[in-house]
């Protein structure tokens, strides 16, 4: 009966720890480009982007840029909402003109004549605020949008 | 098995009737308390409406404009940019003063008197060109924004010498708020001499056209034009900048050799309306500083 018990027991460990194995050797597989451990994030690697500027730790804010398109990344340590944002940037102030909004993004161009585009994006996780802000020019913004969707998705909060 | 019940029924009635004796008590105090909860929520709206500082975003507005004025190639659309963010951070920094959140003001206070540098090397680069170009292109839409620039630094919300001299303000707002009062001086001498450069043309177009209309002799126009933006210039030598005396170094030789004769046909053709009383015209290495 014991012996059983133990026989299950011993099967049972050995299956979580080939699990646990299988698991970690798949994030290995994804290599980690950007690290920060202080701030909880990963970025893992995807096309060709590189670090441009680490600004303050605390809350992290930091420049990313690959070709022509920029990215700051920001974790705010509480949850912001979108309107918090704008009003902190005064988008209403009418020095950018709106292309979109959704309840976690906006998009508005910045200059008249030469058409930055800027695209902010919020996530939450564990009452943080994770928050992308790019720049691309307006022309071939087509084909920065793949770049940029694929940065989304290469990010990860760890803390 | 009765007794049970009794307890429980009495136990019943006595925890209801307490609970109902101490009711209108708290009642009240719930009231009161709810009564200040709101009107400390409208005066916190109505605070967040003026303007908002959240201190954990303010690297983010920074790096924010840091990149958009970066990317913005333009120079008239960079200086409009630095212009609305400097005055975006002026109002931000006089709330948080007022509020005595020093700390966070002298944050922000250093990005600010940044921005105002680079708006200050910016119109200064302008104002060479324009000066090059002399009377004839005058851009309408920087001296605009000049002047909004001034408009917006210039802080009325705050006593910034008073603040100087309080005791509980720390080093690191102290230096900021020393270098922004050094910044709004040098905002406001400019504003002036930009602002009599523009009578001056204003004057000398007219001047231009009347003597246009009485002589034909374009050589003496030219000549005429010159010794009297030599003479209103002279009138404020103060804000004068060095790069216009060096530059009027170099120059003045030939410029006395223009000027002498200048004063000659000016003499010749006996106008009048050189005699504003702002100078003498003795100093002519300003016109070909200006002319050239």
């Amino acid at each position: 009966m014991s012996t059983t018990r133990l026989l299950m027991l011993c099967i049972a460990f050995v299956l979580f720890a080939v699990s646990g194995c299988d698991s970690s050797q798949a994030r290995a597989e994804k290599a980690v480009f950007y690290e920060n451990v202080d701030a909880g994030m990963k970025i893992y690697e995807s096309s060709n982007w590189i670090l441009d500027s680490e600004v303050s730790s605390e809350p992290f804010n930091a420049t990313f840029k690959q070709g022509n398109v920029r990215v700051i990344v920001s974790i705010i340590p509480s949850v912001k909402s979108l309107d918090q944002i704008k009003k902190e940037l005064n988008l209403d102030r009418g020095y950018v003109r709106l292309i979109g909004e959704t309840a976690d993004s906006i998009s508005f161009q910045l200059n008249e004549k030469e058409s930055i585009r800027s695209d902010i994006y919020l996530e939450y996780k564990n009452d943080e605020t994770l928050l992308l802000t790019f720049f691309t020019p307006l022309e071939g913004y087509e084909v920065n949008q793949e770049i940029m969707e694929e940065f989304k998705n290469q990010i990860e909060l760890t803390y | 098995m009765k007794k049970m019940m009794m307890s429980v029924v009495l136990g019943t009635v006595l925890i209801a009737s307490t609970v109902h004796a101490e009711d209108p008590d708290n009642n009240q105090i719930e009231s009161v308390e709810e009564e200040v909860v709101f009107t400390g929520e409208i005066i916190g709206s109505q605070e967040e409406e003026e303007t908002s500082v959240d201190l954990e975003l303010i690297n983010f507005v920074g790096l924010f404009q840091e990149v958009a004025v970066e990317l913005t190639a333009d120079e008239k659309d960079k200086l409009r940019l630095l212009v609305e963010f400097v005055s975006q951070s002026n109002e931000k920094i006089e709330v948080l003063l007022q509020k005595d959140r020093f700390e966070e003001a002298a944050h922000m206070l250093e990005k600010y008197n940044l921005d105002i540098e680079e708006v200050q090397v910016l119109l200064s680069g302008d104002e060479v060109v324009s000066e090059e170009k002399a009377v004839r292109e005058v851009d309408h839409e920087i001296e605009e924004l000049e002047g909004e620039f001034t408009e917006k630094t210039s802080m009325r919300g705050v006593n910034l010498q008073l603040l100087l001299e309080r005791e509980d303000l720390p080093d690191s707002a102290k230096a900021g708020i020393e270098k922004a009062l050094a910044n709004q001086a040098k905002a406001l001498e400019k504003s002036q001499a930009a602002k009599e450069t523009k009578e001056e043309r204003k004057a000398l177009k007219a001047e231009t056209k009347a003597s246009k209309d009485e002589r034909d002799d374009e050589e003496g126009i030219e000549v005429d034009i010159e010794e009297k933006v030599s003479k209103r210039i002279e009138g404020k030598p103060v804000q004068k900048k060095n790069v216009q005396a060096q530059k009027a170094q170099h120059k003045a030789e030939q410029g006395q050799k223009r000027a002498a004769e200048a004063k000659e046909n000016a003499k010749k053709s006996g106008k009048g309306n050189s005699n504003n009383g702002k100078g003498n015209g003795n100093k002519p290495a300003n016109s070909s500083a200006l002319k050239k």
